[in-house]
């Protein structure tokens, strides 16, 4: 996973499941509420929803994500890199499931058949 | 038993003058002793089978091993995997390798290796015999199949690769037009068609060679296109033509397309959502792409740097941002460090796909032309960091074996290559200045002190290329003489 995925899956905001306005105390009961719904093992609590698609919580990952939102420059930039996990990445322009250059594929193991490989 | 002792001996005085052959293109003195010694046994032999004697039918099969060992190595040997036996046949051929056999024996030995799966005590057994500096090409190909043996295709391909660029006469000839034949089938199991077909005039290319950049010309539509009937003709000359008969079927009935100019990319829609969330939603889809399977090319990053820069020049965006900070009580400035973070993330991007992201002329402001030339600055950074630590060490005269030297060399010059097709001509001159003094160095200590000169003629003839391409007069003038001392 690339270090921007990472930054999306772990943003704290997506742990929690909070808004950006969230306020502080908002913060410590939805950490709780997780912690303590996570230690019941709820399959509510196992995923979270994040723009590149669900991921898992553990109780690991909220106490992380409480601890980064009480810092208030941490907090920013978390809120920054926020991005409503409904709307997802734009579809790329060219995202039509074909395999690249898909007429020029032959399909040759030409190593094998030349004896340059071992064969299957 | 006299007749099984005499023919032992014939085929042992055979061999030992196979070892001692000495010519570079002809079997020589030594090798015309072993073709006399063998058909002289030839013709006993034949006589006793003629008179239907036992010993003789017995004495058939090492006679023709004898004759032909090349041909019976890479038929039964190499593909069984019985490393030290094709090892031993090809040490005494003299007519395929001539003088190299040593060097022959050795790739025989890399390719059972690969063949055999790479068993640690036959790579061990390979590696042993690598490490001499008097190795010529030869030796390069072993290395290369020795890499492909242990799994590493990339090192291989770069390996052998480079084998292929040896220019003037290299020997042994065999040792070259192998490797364009591993290198044109590498290419087409890859789908690289254009490389195939360009292998296809090499003047070293084989029938499996020409085959396959026929059937490359064919995908690639490009002239002459070879017609079916042409291709199942090629295909008749080639060894294994059984393992390529389906896929010059499948060529055959493959639609040859004119080239069709792509249209160019269609500019941008207005946006119509707000610019930040515009922007996260692009990188979103660029960045994490690796889940996702999507592409990433030059053109959706020129837009995703669009993107961010409208979001990074809209004024109610960063009056919000600087209300939500002092809200906060952030003591950093978050605008900054998010313009920092895509800075970085771009970067990462562009390097680990190693995308040709091109050079930046007029030094735009904008995140793109900031894009290239931290790209351009990072690249020169590693190509300068790389070639201080060979010459750092030619300087201390810390010797490796001759084909380590060639693998870091090429690792070297892999870098300059890579740097200079991701950036462009502008970092050339640069790039060249950063890798002169340390290659160069190395080829005169390979020359003058080690005696190698096959590795450093080429090493001097590239040199001499790519000072003549970014018009060095004093180097040209140098590498001119270093590579006319090697003719």
């Amino acid at each position: 996973m690339s270090d921007a995925a990472e930054r999306w899956a772990r943003n704290p905001l997506y742990v929690l499941e909070l808004p950006i306005s969230a306020t502080r105390a908002e913060i410590e009961r939805a950490g709780q509420k997780w912690l303590a719904m996570l230690e019941l093992d709820l399959a509510a609590a196992r995923l979270y929803a994040t723009p590149l698609g669900p991921r898992a919580r553990t109780p690991e990952l909220v106490r992380e994500a409480m601890a980064e939102l009480r810092e208030p420059d941490k907090r920013a930039l978390h809120e920054l890199w926020w991005l409503a996990p409904e709307d997802g990445p734009a579809p790329a322009p060219d995202d039509d499931g074909s395999p690249p250059d898909a007429d020029a594929a032959l399909g040759l193991d030409a190593l094998t058949a030349a004896g340059w490989r071992r064969g299957a | 038993m006299s007749a099984v002792v005499g023919l032992a001996i014939a085929l042992g005085v055979a061999r030992l003058f196979g070892r001692a052959n000495k010519e570079e293109s002809r079997p020589g003195f030594f090798g015309l002793l072993q073709w006399c010694v063998l058909l002289v046994v030839a013709v006993v032999v034949l006589r006793g089978v003629l008179a239907g004697r036992p010993v003789a039918f017995a004495a058939l099969p090492p006679l023709l091993i004898a004759l032909f060992p090349w041909r019976f190595t890479t038929a039964v040997l190499v593909p069984r995997g019985m490393v030290r036996t094709a090892w031993f046949v090809v040490r005494g051929s003299t007519w395929v390798w001539f003088d190299d056999n040593r060097g022959g024996a050795l790739v025989a030995a890399a390719w059972a290796c690969l063949r055999g799966g790479g068993q640690p005590r036959d790579v061990a057994f390979v590696e042993r015999r690598l490490g001499d500096d008097a190795a010529g090409a030869a030796n390069l190909l072993a290395t290369g199949l020795l890499a492909q043996a242990q799994g590493d295709v990339v090192a291989a391909r770069r390996g052998i690769d480079r084998l292929v660029e040896f220019e003037g006469r290299v020997a042994p000839a065999q040792a070259r037009r192998l490797a364009v034949q591993w290198c044109a089938a590498e290419a087409a199991s890859r789908d690289a068609w254009a490389r195939v077909a360009a292998l296809g005039d090499d003047r070293d290319a084989d029938a499996t060679t020409t085959l396959l950049a026929a059937i490359a010309r064919r995908m690639l539509g490009r002239a002459p296109v070879p017609e079916p009937s042409q291709l199942r003709a090629l295909l008749r000359r080639v060894p294994r033509r059984a393992a390529f008969a389906a896929a010059v079927e499948r060529a055959c009935v493959h639609e040859v397309a004119a080239d069709v100019v792509a249209p160019p990319p269609a500019p941008p829609a207005a946006a119509t959502a707000p610019p930040l969330p515009a922007a996260l939603r692009h990188h979103a889809a660029l960045l994490g792409g690796d889940a996702r399977g999507r592409a990433a090319d030059v053109a959706a990053i020129e837009a995703l740097c669009k993107a961010w820069d409208l979001a990074f020049e809209d004024r109610a965006t960063a009056a919000a941002v600087a209300a939500r900070r002092a809200a906060l009580g952030a003591k950093l400035d978050p605008w900054l460090r998010l313009r920092e973070t895509v800075d970085a993330d771009l970067l990462a991007l562009v390097h680990a796909r190693g995308l040709p992201i091109g050079e930046d002329p007029a030094s735009k402001p904008d995140s793109f032309g900031r894009l290239r030339r931290r790209v351009r600055q990072r690249l020169l950074d590693e190509l300068e960091l790389h070639a201080d630590a060979l010459h750092t060490r030619v300087r201390a005269r810390r010797a490796l074996p001759v084909h380590e030297e060639w693998r870091e060399y090429l690792t070297l010059r892999g870098a300059y290559d890579h740097a200079i097709a991701m950036t462009g001509m502008g970092l050339h001159r640069l790039a060249f200045q950063a890798v002169h003094p340390a290659v160069c160095a190395l080829a005169v200590w390979l020359w003058n002190d080690r005696k190698n000169r096959v590795h450093a003629h080429q090493m001097f003839r590239w040199l001499l290329r790519e000072a003549e391409l970014v018009e060095d007069a004093e180097a040209v003038a140098l590498q001119r003489r270093n590579v006319d001392a090697g003719k």
